[in-house]
């Protein structure tokens, strides 16, 4: 796999991975403001989208400072410790 | 603006299908034990991230992997937050409203999957109410079934707070309606 091609495959699994957590999050919103009979259930539909906007965007803030790098390069240690495992046996 | 924030203030209790003059007088959900009990559950699971942050400390550090920890655990409570959610939406859509003319039974299975019931107060012939054991006896909370004059099946209001007061409501109106009734004829 050419780097191009894994890199449009990452973005598109992280891509539908957001959609889909932001479809599940508006799904919770919608039954708590729509079948909800009093004011508890807005309240808890207006801390639930607060808290998922505050921890959807640390978990951003967080990826775009993590270096994915080292992983990369742990995977590929792995993977060529494995191969010469083989080739010894 | 006002308007907006209002709904975090005051309701009158309004649902779907509200009849025109009708008034809720009583709305029960489940004992919040019930769900007490599952938002401790995921604050043990909350803690697992910082146990295993703190046991694998310096392998984490010695690895250079600390970083791509913190982001696994990013995920893993944005994970946690909507699954706590979804838990606190199911317990809060499972109502049971008493209006000065029916019962209604409204119980969420799943986001898509919704029961609602209706009886009318004065097809209503006896309620039972059973408490099972230490800690519904304690907190005060039980099941309530309403059997009605037909074999159909009873209506159950499940781990509901003070089951006996809410009994004596109903009765109440029960009564209340029946002599409404008897007055219209």
């Amino acid at each position: 796999m050419d780097y191009l091609t894994y890199k449009v495959l990452v973005t598109a699994v992280i891509a539908v991975t957001i959609f889909v957590y932001w479809l599940f999050n508006f799904t919770i919103i919608y039954h708590l403001a729509r079948f909800g009979v009093g004011t508890q259930p807005k309240k808890i539909a207006f801390i639930f989208f607060l808290g998922s906007i505050g921890l959807f965007f640390a978990s951003v803030f967080i990826f775009a400072r993590t270096d994915f790098s080292i992983l990369k390069n742990k995977l590929e240690d792995i993977r060529t410790n494995s191969f010469s495992l083989n080739q010894m046996r | 603006m006002k308007t907006i924030f209002s709904v975090f203030k005051n309701s009158d209790n309004s649902f779907d299908e509200q009849e025109d003059g009708e008034n809720v007088t009583i709305l029960l959900r489940r004992h919040p034990f019930v769900i007490i009990i599952k938002i401790l559950a995921f604050g043990v699971f909350a803690l697992l991230p910082i146990i295993l942050a703190t046991a694998l400390y310096s392998f984490l550090n010695a690895q250079e992997l600390f970083g791509i920890f913190i982001f696994a655990s990013s995920i893993y409570y944005l994970v946690l937050w909507s699954l706590l959610f979804y838990s606190l939406t199911m317990y809060t859509l499972d109502v049971w409203i008493v209006t000065d003319k029916r019962v209604i039974d409204s119980t969420q299975h799943g986001f898509f999957n919704r029961n609602i019931s209706e009886l009318h107060l004065f097809r209503i012939q006896d309620i039972t109410v059973k408490i099972h054991g230490v800690i519904e006896t304690i907190l005060k909370f039980g099941d309530l079934h309403i059997q009605t004059a037909g074999a159909e099946e009873r209506f159950k209001f499940l781990q509901i707070p003070k089951p006996v007061v809410v009994k004596d409501e109903i009765m109440r109106q029960v009564s209340e309606n029946h002599s409404h009734h008897k007055e219209d004829l």
